[in-house]
């Protein structure tokens, strides 16, 4: 009987973890420049962050958290959004959530409203909490997650990485699993991969 | 404190003492099993709650569907919480069941950090956990527990560190840091665990010496209950010797009393018998006189009828009444007659008397007469006193019946009028024609009644006052008294009757000897307060035992 508990839990236990440690979906490919369509602003010669959020992800309020400490280390060194991914037909008070109203407390970002997902889609974003990072020059830095696993606050090699390049460290990794909620309906991920891999120069 | 220490106490108190404690521990781990019952119930609950909240949806997009913490929280947690609980309901107080909630309760704590994305704040479930299983007083539950915290630490460090430490840059040696903070906890947990056992220990080994002396007290309770019981049973044995001893003494006091008054009461009949014998014979002479004359009465009638009466009878027949001397007759006739019944009268008095003296008496108090009882005992004693005094007798005729053993009563007038006698006897000695007088009045007082014999005798020394009412003290001379009169009247008035025994005396004056007997039984009257002390008490009230002490109808006789 004892055994069976234990098994039991053990078998529970690594259904919890390994759905904590399965990364969003990545197959978005994120343009190795800025997208000129893209309707982000931008502050000339300073490092632009994009963070896009699933309003209602449970797990990105994690990654909302790792940008605010973010932010407190390098919050005058770099230009920060964050898109609230608004897929089409949501109601209204679709983006009032308490994550929203989270990061828009966040110092020196910049919270916006990403309708019907166009900027994620142009940035290959498919991950709830997935960031991508560009030089001041439009050149991309990093594309990925900056928390460990689902919902997991903590040092990470994403976020580690995008402190390293804002503080001008030689960068060691260019990428980082996003962990979220899908930011698209499956249904919709073929225009969202189509989109992605059109021409963005 | 001291007195236990000096005892002696068995290995058996060991045994007890061990018994208790284990018996204690037994209890209080039960009882911390039902507590963990409630509280991994309540824990799962309030996971399910916290999962709803924080994160009750995973989202593709527009489409959501319960999130797996949801479910974690829910199937993981029950199952984590239900073996424990079972447990916990079903077996209470087995080491089996502890070790398992220890168990759940870490994984319980593991599953909570990882559903709270390892922060820190919930690795303070860890040490409150520990300090409710530390409850459980037993180092071993800690242990386990600990190692579950070890394994879960070093596993998920080495494979998943953000899930337990909230980085993925965890050296592989951090779960030894965390489990070295558990061990820090613990070493305080085990020795308050170490400590409340010893202090368990010490109150058991009390409690058993407390029983133990207990024990030995009730033992020694039985033992002197025993020795008690025999005691009484030999009390009551010598009491009831003592008792018959005391009428058998009372009976033969009687027949003292009866025996020294034979002389007199003998005497006190033959004077009657010898003056109703003289008349009888004075009776006798007359009416054979008197039969003569009435038989020459009628001879001389027929005589007459038949013309045969001559000179010669006729002259006869007055011869034969003038020796008659029928004058004489016709006035001392009756007066014999009269003396006859007299005397009869007399003795019959006298034997009624002494009837009612020697009379055993009942075992019960009796509502009695005193007056009369005094005047049969007056009559019983007559011999002893006339000689000497006067007797006096001022009774009060409305005093109420006394509840009281007649012969009793009787026993003590009668020593009080011998005594009375023989103080007047000594006083007058010297004046032969000098009488005394004793005086006995009965009056009523309030609730008793009141009994004077008072003599004009020599009185009492003060030296021998305190000294009269113990047994066999007199001041008489040998022979005349026992020393027992007074004692008795003592015993008699006090002892038996509840009542009081007082003297009045003057040397060279005289003595009064005051009897008080109260006119409701002291038993009745208790019964009587006790009922009335009664809350509520709806019983009447008394109706007045006692008659009127005012009555102005005395009676002054003097025998």
């Amino acid at each position: 009987m004892a055994t069976l508990w234990v098994a039991a839990i053990a078998l529970g236990m690594f259904a919890v973890l390994n759905h904590s440690y399965t990364p969003g979906d990545d197959s978005g490919v994120a343009p190795q420049n800025w997208p000129v369509r893209s309707g982000i602003s931008v502050v000339s010669g300073k490092p632009t962050l994009v963070m896009f959020v699933h309003p209602k992800c449970p797990c990105t309020r994690a990654s909302v958290n790792e940008l605010a400490i973010l932010m407190t280390r390098c919050q005058d060194r770099v230009n920060a959004h964050v898109m609230v991914v608004n897929p089409t037909g949501v109601p209204a008070d679709w983006p009032n959530t308490s994550l929203v109203q989270s990061a828009r407390r966040v110092p020196g970002v910049a919270v916006g409203m990403d309708d019907k997902g166009r900027e994620a889609r142009l940035f290959g974003a498919n991950t709830s909490g997935l960031v991508v990072l560009y030089d001041g020059s439009g050149r991309l830095l990093f594309s990925g997650g900056i928390t460990g696993a689902r919902g997991h606050e903590g040092d990470n090699d994403g976020l580690s990485y995008v402190v390293g390049v804002l503080h001008g460290e030689a960068p060691a990794q260019a990428k980082a699993p996003a962990f979220g909620c899908s930011l698209f309906n499956p249904e919709s991920m073929a225009d969202s991969t189509n989109l992605c891999k059109q021409p963005v120069n | 404190m001291q007195a236990t220490s000096q005892l002696e106490f068995p290995a058996a108190t060991e045994e007890r003492a061990a018994a208790l404690f284990g018996q204690q521990i037994g209890i209080i781990r039960q009882q911390t099993d039902r507590m963990f019952a409630w509280l991994m119930a309540i824990q799962w609950l309030a996971g399910v709650v916290c999962a709803l909240v924080i994160s009750p949806q995973a989202w593709e997009g527009l489409s959501s569907r319960t999130h797996l913490h949801v479910w974690a929280a829910v199937f993981l947690g029950g199952v984590i919480s239900g073996f424990p609980v079972y447990l916990a309901w079903r077996y209470p107080g087995q080491a089996f069941t502890r070790h398992v909630v220890a168990v759940g309760q870490m994984l319980t704590s593991a599953l909570l950090i990882h559903l709270s994305g390892g922060r820190i704040e919930t690795h303070f479930h860890i040490f409150g956990s520990l300090a409710f299983l530390a409850i459980y007083q037993d180092w071993r539950v800690i242990l386990s527990a600990t190692i579950v915290v070890a394994l879960d630490h070093a596993l998920r460090g080495t494979f998943w560190p953000q899930s337990v430490f909230g980085v993925l840059t965890a050296s592989p040696w951090r779960w030894t840091e965390h489990a070295a903070w558990v061990l820090f906890e613990d070493t305080f947990l085990l020795l308050s665990i170490r400590h409340n056992l010893r202090a368990m220990f010490h109150v058991a080994e009390h409690q058993a010496k407390l029983e133990r002396i207990n024990e030995l007290i009730e033992q020694r309770v039985v033992e002197r209950t025993q020795e008690l019981e025999h005691e009484i049973s030999e009390r009551k044995v010598a009491e009831r010797e003592r008792q018959m001893m005391e009428v058998q003494l009372r009976q033969s006091q009687k027949l003292e009393a009866i025996g020294q008054l034979a002389a007199g009461i003998a005497h006190e009949i033959n004077t009657p018998t010898q003056y109703v014998g003289d008349n009888a014979h004075f009776l006798r002479e007359s009416w054979d006189v008197l039969a003569k004359v009435l038989h020459n009465h009628q001879e001389l009638l027929i005589a007459l009828k038949e013309n045969r009466v001559t000179e010669e009878t006729a002259e006869a027949a007055e011869a034969l009444l003038d020796g008659a001397d029928l004058d004489f007759l016709y006035k001392q006739i009756p007066i014999s007659i009269s003396a006859t019944l007299d005397g009869v009268e007399r003795v019959a008095k006298i034997v009624r008397a002494m009837k009612e003296f020697a009379h055993p008496g009942s075992k019960e108090k009796t509502p009695a007469d005193l007056n009369h009882a005094i005047e049969s005992t007056v009559t019983v004693s007559r011999s002893e006193w006339r000689y000497v005094a006067d007797l006096k007798l001022d009774l009060e005729p409305s005093l109420p019946r006394v509840p009281c053993f007649v012969e009793a009563f009787n026993q003590s007038v009668l020593n009080l009028i011998v005594n009375a006698a023989h103080a007047i006897e000594a006083a007058v000695k010297d004046c032969p024609e000098t009488r005394g007088t004793i005086t006995i009045q009965t009056r009523s007082r309030g609730d008793h009644a009141e009994i004077r014999i008072s003599d004009t005798g020599t009185g009492i020394a003060e030296s021998v006052r305190p000294h009269i009412f113990e047994p066999f003290f007199t001041t008489k001379e040998v022979g005349k008294g026992s020393g027992q009169g007074l004692s008795i009247v003592y015993a008699s008035i006090v002892n038996r009757h509840g009542g009081d025994v007082t003297f009045e005396s003057q040397v060279g004056k005289g003595t009064t000897f005051i009897l008080r007997l109260p006119f409701v039984d002291p038993k009745a009257r208790t019964q009587e307060a006790m009922l009335q002390a009664l809350p509520y008490n709806s019983l009447a009230a008394p109706a007045p035992l006692l008659a009127t002490a005012d009555s102005s109808l005395q009676r002054s006789l003097t025998v």
